[in-house]
């Protein structure tokens, strides 16, 4: 599913931009606006999260959303990616931005 | 008196829960920092072997200042690798520059493989595009 997401890094061949997810395609973003679309895998997708994207839509890359992304939504999220690739709890925490 | 050697042998890994997957990216884009535009991370129960990388860059308008435009795929682990790359400075409209690579690397788990895109040009725009296409089994 098509997710408007936090993006990191710096821009460098060391620290390039990216998104906070594990498995993830089709990245376009807003350096300016730090968003970025990507197309994620449904099965990395929290089920409440994914209900927060539906209730949330969004169509370009420099509107704020209505509301902020809940932190127990981000947290919860980080805890299904630990449990699905089993990799550790600190490993990734996507925020929908 | 029958003896019974408990010494089998494992599976061949396209018999261990294997499944094909695949993916790609395109996108027209002007010149940016760099960018991750595809991630596949390996689960901690399985492993992947890549098979094939296609991509390709195709400058569809004219830089004013013509920078470096680079499309490259690694695998990012301890001992990262960079498997294909496309680097050019040609800034001729529709010329295009590509790679095809036919792959046997295996990719563990927490090891991902990813592409990136970066255009240091001013101006124009340039057409990317990747597929790639993998195995994955239980590890």
């Amino acid at each position: 599913m098509i997710i408007r997401l936090a993006l990191i890094g710096s821009g460098t061949n060391t620290d390039p931009y990216r998104i906070d997810l594990p498995t993830y395609s089709g990245v376009i973003t807003n350096e300016t606006t730090g968003r970025a679309f990507a197309d994620v895998p449904a099965i990395d997708v929290s089920p409440d999260v994914a209900a927060f994207v539906s209730a949330y839509p969004t169509v370009d890359l420099t509107t704020p959303l209505p509301v902020p992304f809940p932190a127990s939504l981000a947290n919860g999220w980080a805890e299904h990616l630990a449990r699905r690739y089993d990799l550790g709890n600190a490993r990734w925490h996507p925020v929908v931005f | 008196m029958k003896v019974t050697s408990y010494a089998v042998a494992r599976p061949a890994y396209y018999d261990r829960n294997a499944a094909s997957f695949s993916g790609g990216y395109d996108a027209t884009l002007a010149p940016h920092a760099d960018t991750n535009r595809v991630s596949v991370t390996v689960a901690a129960t399985q492993k992947v072997i890549l098979e094939g990388v296609n991509m390709s860059t195709q400058r569809l308008t004219v830089a004013t200042v013509i920078g470096l435009v680079g499309f490259y795929s690694n695998v990012a682990s301890t001992a990262g690798f960079r498997m294909t790359d496309i680097s050019t400075t040609n800034n001729v409209v529709n010329v295009r520059e590509r790679q095809f690579v036919t792959l046997n690397v295996t990719i563990y788990a927490g090891e991902s493989f990813t592409s990136n895109t970066v255009d240091s040009s001013t101006g124009g725009t340039v057409y990317y595009i990747i597929q790639y296409k993998g195995t994955t089994f239980s590890a």
